[in-house]
């Protein structure tokens, strides 16, 4: 379905008919974005005590490279990011931001046992991962754009508060 | 200025208020449009300002997610502002996302675009109606473009506007101040116009009474107020005056009769003018008539001749030397010679140069002839009492020495008098001495008596305590001795009993007699036992009686001690008694109160023996002056007058034999003694006896 409505997209000569390659690019840019606009509880005092800001993906897919391009020139929360790779959940729990995909459906349970009611952002891009407890889940929009939903019960439940900004343009759902 | 001068207080009023109030008007309304203007333009900045930071929060978002449809959503918001003109929105490549231009509005050149980093703004003026803001639109520490929006400032609107307003109302103030102004000057030069016309018809018609009122408090008041008081002041002035002249008109007619009735006319000479003016009665005087202008020579030459010198010498010291001018003289004319007599004042300028005179002339003719008949008078009177008192100097002399001898002879009566007053008082006042210390001595004398009773009575008590408690410390310890031993007897006379009942078994012949036997050792050891605790109880008595401890004193109610002492006599008393109390509001006292007890236990068991059949026992309490009174009086047979000494003596009684040990009374007496109190007793045969306790109060141990 993805990948037709990529075909359709890449078709219609549109603006956002993109390449996966663009896409990741446009996904990582917006990953980057959803950090800026969530706030942390007591922000400042809590990334004080970090000399980074902990970026985890727990995906094997080719996003991860993006990921790591982009956030490697930014700075988040006042701090350089670290992004690592990890593939055990107990690692997952040191970090800032985890970032899942279609691949992690398997630990998905066990990592929102885990991190439940703790300080970490959780960021997918996997259908129906929003209403199993992640934070922003992005997805593809009929017109090929990207969009974003949110699950503002596992917001309120790590402590994070999200941007007006994104609430208005992202969809919310219910868990 | 000079035709300022003429100008009526009115205009000159209503001139310099216009002059003040027209360019005060201007100025202020000038400044207040100003400082308007100014307040609506930098309220138009802060509002667009406002504006565009609100645009810049909520646009950040779909910015930096490059949601140009979001974009758009949120500064179509803005166009339904009035003063907006047109809104662009720019990434950081200057490229146009998104924009609005109001209908009709040309649009703008962007090349005032806001190049610096996150979160600042520029506006500025592009014309006067024109604010041009550039808003980076940023979010923490990302810039994602630019935000500019134009709109419309309306200030030369709000100018015009805010001018149009200054006009009318400076006019409505310049028209309210023209009218208050006109009614001002009213107020003012009103009552200055009122006060003059009031002033033009006192001065035409010399009336004071007219008043002038007002209700006016302020400086106009004060002016009516000063005017009325001037009126009234002058009112005043002018009813003096003419009361003046009038009394004054009063007293020349006073004068002029009373000169006619004494007969005294007066004169002025001026010597100035030589001028001569005489008053009514001095033409009558003078015997002138009235139409005869008055000379100095028309006086001269009708003086009798042998007086003319000295009148001209009187005159001649009086103006020269300053003399008085007094004289006597003679005048003749129709009516014959008569006397008058003439005084004057003269007055003098600075250099002694006599000014004028003012004299009077009186007609003493009769005086004169009097004069002459007291003269003749006087000389006879003169005569006679010369004889007279010739007469009375030799009965004086007479009387003289009469009145020595009486006085010699009543002087020696009165010393000897004097002699036997003193004697006499002397007498009396030894006498009343001698009484008087006669009264001394035999109060003195009874009260000594009394003194020595008392002091032999207490003596003879404390002999006797001393004694007793002796005799109970001796007989204790052998009566103790008896005691034990005697229990040892005891058991083994029971034995011994035990032994004679097998001996009068075994020998039944001698039964009776170990039997009888028996029943005497029995009847012994009763007797002896019954001895015994006699002696103890009689011992225990005494110990009471000898004991003086402060030991378990309290502050006790003696109402409350002599209800218990009654409640445990009740069975000795009741039906056959009648028991009174009158109790009064006593202090507390402090007291032994089982001490205490025990006194009235034995005062009242003696008073309940003391009543054979029936009778009252009246028990009262009272406080007299710092002490408790308690009275236990009983209708029985009184105690007979030779043995009421003795009952407080210890082992003195009148009971039978074994019924009384005779102490209780005298340990009663020991108590209250102890306790600084007293006890007496009161008694009548046949009637009863009143035993009397006193206690003292505020007594601690």
């Amino acid at each position: 379905m993805r990948i037709f409505s990529l075909i359709i997209v890449l078709l219609i000569g549109s603006d956002y008919a993109f390449s996966q390659h663009s896409q990741d690019v446009l996904k990582a840019v917006f990953t980057a974005r959803f950090i800026q606009f969530s706030q942390w509880e007591n922000e400042e005092i809590f990334f004080q005590k970090q000399d980074k800001f902990y970026f985890y993906s727990l995906s094997e897919k080719s996003i991860n490279n993006e990921l790591e391009k982009t956030l490697s020139k930014i700075v988040l929360k006042g701090k350089k990011v670290e992004f690592k790779k990890i593939s055990d959940i107990e690692e997952a729990l040191e970090a800032n931001v985890i970032f899942l995909s279609d691949d992690c459906i398997e630990c998905i349970a066990s990592l929102i046992n885990a991190v439940e009611n703790k300080p970490i952002l959780i960021i997918s891009d996997a259908d129906n991962f929003a209403e199993f407890g992640v934070h922003i889940n992005m997805y593809i929009t009929n017109k090929g754009t990207i969009g974003f939903e949110l699950n503002m019960k596992a917001f309120e439940k790590s402590g994070i508060m999200p941007n007006s900004g994104l609430i208005r343009m992202g969809k919310i759902v219910k868990q | 200025m000079n035709i300022f001068s003429k100008l009526s207080i009115k205009y000159k009023i209503i001139f310099v208020s216009l002059i003040i109030t027209i360019p005060s008007v201007l100025i202020s309304s000038m400044l207040i449009l100003y400082l308007n203007l100014n307040t609506f333009k930098n309220e138009i900045i802060q509002k667009s300002l406002t504006d565009a930071k609100l645009v810049n929060e909520l646009i950040a978002a779909p910015m930096a997610f490059d949601y140009a449809d979001q974009v758009y959503q949120i500064i179509e918001k803005l166009i339904n502002q009035e003063n907006i003109l047109s809104i662009y929105v720019l990434n950081n490549k200057n490229e146009v996302i998104s924009e609005y231009i109001k209908p009709g509005t040309q649009k703008f050149s962007l090349s005032l675009r806001n190049e610096s980093e996150i979160n600042s703004y520029r506006y500025a003026f592009d014309d006067i109606n024109t604010l041009h803001i550039d808003y980076t639109i940023s979010f923490e520490t990302e810039k994602y473009g630019n935000l500019i929006i134009y709109s419309d400032t309306g200030i030369t609107k709000y100018f015009w506007h805010s001018l149009q307003y200054i006009i009318i109302i400076g006019l409505i103030i310049g028209l309210l101040a023209y009218i208050v102004i006109s009614r001002l000057q009213i107020i003012i030069s009103a009552p200055i116009v009122e006060l003059a016309e009031i002033s033009q018809k006192i001065t035409e018609n010399q009336d004071y009474t007219i008043t002038v009122t007002t209700n006016s408090k302020d400086e106009i008041g004060l002016l009516y107020n000063q005017y009325q008081k001037m009126l009234y002041s002058l009112q005043t002035k002018e009813k003096e005056n003419r009361e003046i002249v009038d009394k004054l008109k009063q007293n020349q007619q006073t004068l002029i009769k009373t000169q006619a009735i004494a007969r005294i006319g007066s004169w002025e000479r001026n010597f100035l003018t030589n001028e001569i003016v005489w008053s009514d009665e001095e033409y009558q005087i003078l015997e002138q008539s009235k139409h005869l202008i008055p000379t100095f020579d028309a006086i001269l030459e009708n003086i009798y001749p042998a007086d003319k010198q000295n009148f001209l010498n009187n005159w001649e010291k009086a103006l020269k030397f300053g003399a008085e001018y007094n004289i006597e003289f003679r005048y003749m004319r129709n009516s014959g010679i008569k006397w008058l007599q003439e005084k004057a004042e003269i007055y003098f300028d600075k250099n002694g140069k006599a000014l004028k005179a003012l004299g009077y002339t009186y007609d003493v003719t009769k005086r004169k002839e009097q004069e002459l008949e007291l003269l003749k008078h006087r000389n006879n009177l003169e005569e006679l009492v010369q004889h007279r008192t010739n007469e009375i100097i030799q009965l004086y002399s007479d009387i003289a020495f009469k009145n020595e001898l009486l006085y010699k002879i009543n002087s020696e009566l009165n010393s000897e008098k004097l002699k036997v007053v003193e004697q006499s008082e002397k007498i009396n006042s030894v006498n009343s001495r001698l009484l008087k210390k006669a009264q001394e001595l035999e109060n003195t004398l009874g009260k000594l008596k009394s003194a020595q009773s008392q002091l032999v009575q207490q003596e003879k008590m404390a002999s006797l305590g001393t004694l007793t408690a002796g005799i109970a410390h001796e007989i204790n310890n052998p009566i103790n001795f008896i005691s034990s031993n005697m229990m040892g007897l005891e058991t083994l006379l029971f034995e011994l009993k035990e032994q004679f009942d097998n001996l009068a078994a075994l020998q039944p012949e001698n039964g009776n007699i170990i039997k009888e036997i028996n029943s005497n050792i029995n009847l012994l050891i009763n007797n002896i036992k019954i001895g015994i605790n006699r002696t103890v109880e009689i011992i225990k008595s005494l110990r009471t009686f000898s004991r003086d401890s402060k030991e378990n004193y309290s502050n006790a109610n003696i109402n409350d001690n002599l209800d218990s002492t009654l409640l445990l006599l009740k069975n000795q008393y009741k039906d056959k008694i009648e028991i009174i109390k009158e109790y009064g509001h006593i202090s507390p006292v402090f007291c032994s109160i089982g001490q205490i007890n025990q006194v009235f236990m034995n005062l009242i068991l003696n008073a309940i023996q003391a009543i054979t059949d029936a009778g009252v026992i009246k028990i009262k309490t009272t406080e007299e002056t710092n002490f408790l009174k308690i009275t236990i009086e009983d209708s029985g047979k009184g105690i007979p007058e030779d043995i009421k000494n003795k009952i407080f003596e210890p082992f003195f009684t009148t009971k039978e034999i074994g019924k009384g040990t005779g102490l209780g009374l005298s340990i009663s007496y020991n108590i209250i003694k102890n306790h600084k109190g007293e006890i007496k007793v009161e008694s009548t045969i046949g009637k009863g006896t009143s035993f009397f306790v006193f206690l003292p109060l505020n007594e601690k141990a």
